[in-house]
């Protein structure tokens, strides 16, 4: 994989989940991501080392720039983590899709941000139990129900950023397995 | 291989573990990472969220985000109103105190103040607090001191430097140093009963604080004998002070209440009660330091010997 191809779209991508997401969500109760389905895309792709450095990275990004209460610690974990699980799980499963099509984005996008919500969710009910964990009052059902709104919102957005992607493809240089075996065959 | 990306990974996720279970306090260094990587980040979000106002969808945002302001602006004036109407119960209360102490001693002119308690000193063998109200106040040494209106508290020390420009030392009626007190056991809100006398205080740093023995002087005289008055002393019973050593001012000030009754060690015969302050000296956030501007002067309490000769 071409890293600094990775690194720039990434950033772009961060930047739309920050400036963006708040403006798109209904009633900011439910926030769609982009660097999931963005995340997505590379685990179809990318070599697995490569992915999971991928997901640890944009996961450090969104947990160091999510917003906090004025007095709390920034908590270093809950996506970076979330993102590694959802990373692992397209990896289990991209043998059996059809990585080229935006349908598989989307619907690979949609169950990887529900566990990367649930992760984020678990990392953060324990660390609220902390005194002064998380500087607010959390409610761990209440961040489950949105973190369902948001991954259902987040298929929406992988439709957008597999519209983007898909023709980009070339330009991160992915070392595609499927098709080096077709030609070991020939 | 210098860089192994596979050890890496799994020793950088080791670490973000590890500092998820550190106490907040110990991870609290993350915070200098958030600056950097926001830096990074908002410069090409802001153009981004600038691209979407052209969005048809960003009209409904708008609207959305207007209710939202106008709701927190809401929640805002409705929390400042509840600590309004807090302070408009504290300033009520504190108004009916202090008229309830000038009630108890008409006809004086009383200047008083009421001043926030700055703290206690360290020595807890000591029951002196530290008030912030001094000399640029008026307060002057011996002048009394009394919290909710009638509750008394004590003296401003006289010792030497114990008055400054903005701060005061109070002895409280609990400390060793604040000598004797007599004071008169009220039998109902009205009637006043049998005199007693400071005898010995008794210590606590606990929750139940401070308590002064008081020997019920009349006791044994022949009247009281003859009308039994001193059976009618209950547990509950209030104690005031009735002492020609104090200010007029502080006369009829709440000592506290009757929290047991034993007899004197070396004299059956003779009863002791025990007095605990309605309000713990200690513990008190606020108190009215009381004297008099023309009228009388405060009589300086003695650190030795107190108000008793």
């Amino acid at each position: 994989m071409r890293w600094p191809a990775a690194f720039f779209v990434g950033w772009i991508i961060l930047g739309i989940d920050v400036g963006v997401a708040t403006s798109l969500s209904p009633g900011q109760r439910a926030l769609p991501s982009f660097a999931l389905p963005f995340l997505v895309f590379i685990a179809l792709h990318a070599p697995t080392i490569a992915v999971m450095w991928t997901a640890f990275l944009l996961g450090l990004f969104i947990d160091l720039t999510s917003p906090r209460a004025e007095s709390a610690t920034v908590v270093v974990g809950p996506h970076l983590l979330g993102f590694m699980a959802a990373a692992y799980f397209v990896l289990t499963v991209r043998g059996v899709m059809l990585r080229r099509r935006i349908v598989a984005l989307i619907v690979l996008s949609i169950p990887a941000a529900m566990l990367a919500g649930l992760v984020s969710v678990f990392v953060l009910t324990i660390r609220s139990m902390y005194p002064g964990g998380l500087g607010v009052e959390y409610s761990p059902l209440s961040e489950l129900w949105r973190m369902v709104l948001s991954s259902l919102l987040t298929g929406f957005s992988a439709a957008f950023v597999g519209f983007v992607m898909l023709p980009l493809h070339g330009i991160f240089h992915f070392h595609d397995s499927s098709r080096r075996m077709v030609g070991m065959r020939r | 291989m210098l860089f192994n990306p596979r050890a890496s990974l799994i020793m950088a996720t080791t670490l973000v573990v590890l500092l998820l279970l550190l106490p907040p306090s110990l991870s609290r260094w993350t915070n200098a990472l958030a600056d950097p990587a926001k830096t990074l980040v908002y410069p090409i979000s802001a153009p981004m969220h600038h691209l979407l106002a052209f969005n048809p969808l960003s009209a409904v945002s708008t609207d959305a985000e207007a209710a939202r302001q106008a709701i927190n602006q809401r929640d805002q004036l409705l929390t400042q109103k509840l600590a309004l109407e807090r302070d408009i119960e504290r300033l009520q209360q504190m108004v009916k105190d202090l008229q309830g102490g000038i009630e108890l001693n008409p006809g004086l002119v009383v200047r008083q103040f009421t001043a926030p308690v700055l703290g206690r000193t360290s020595d807890l063998s000591s029951e002196i607090i530290t008030v912030r109200a001094g000399r640029r106040q008026g307060v002057e040494p011996g002048s009394v001191v009394v919290s909710r209106g009638v509750n008394l508290i004590g003296r401003v020390s006289s010792r030497e430097g114990a008055v400054r420009d903005r701060t005061c030392e109070v002895v409280a009626i609990t400390d060793k140093s604040a000598g004797l007190i007599n004071g008169v056991v009220m039998l109902d809100a009205l009637t006043p009963g049998p005199t007693c006398q400071l005898v010995e205080r008794r210590r606590s740093v606990g929750p139940s604080g401070s308590t002064l023995v008081m020997l019920v002087a009349d006791e044994l005289t022949g009247a009281d004998a003859m009308t039994g008055s001193f059976r009618q002393i209950e547990v509950g019973m209030t104690v005031r002070l009735q002492d020609d050593n104090w200010p007029r001012t502080a006369q009829r000030f709440v000592i506290g209440r009757i929290v047991s009754m034993e007899s004197k060690p070396d004299n059956p015969l003779r009863r002791l009660i025990v007095v605990k302050p309605e309000i713990d000296p200690t513990r008190v956030s606020e108190v009215t330091i009381r004297w008099l501007t023309e009228a009388e002067e405060p009589r300086a309490v003695s650190p030795t010997t107190g108000g008793r000769p």
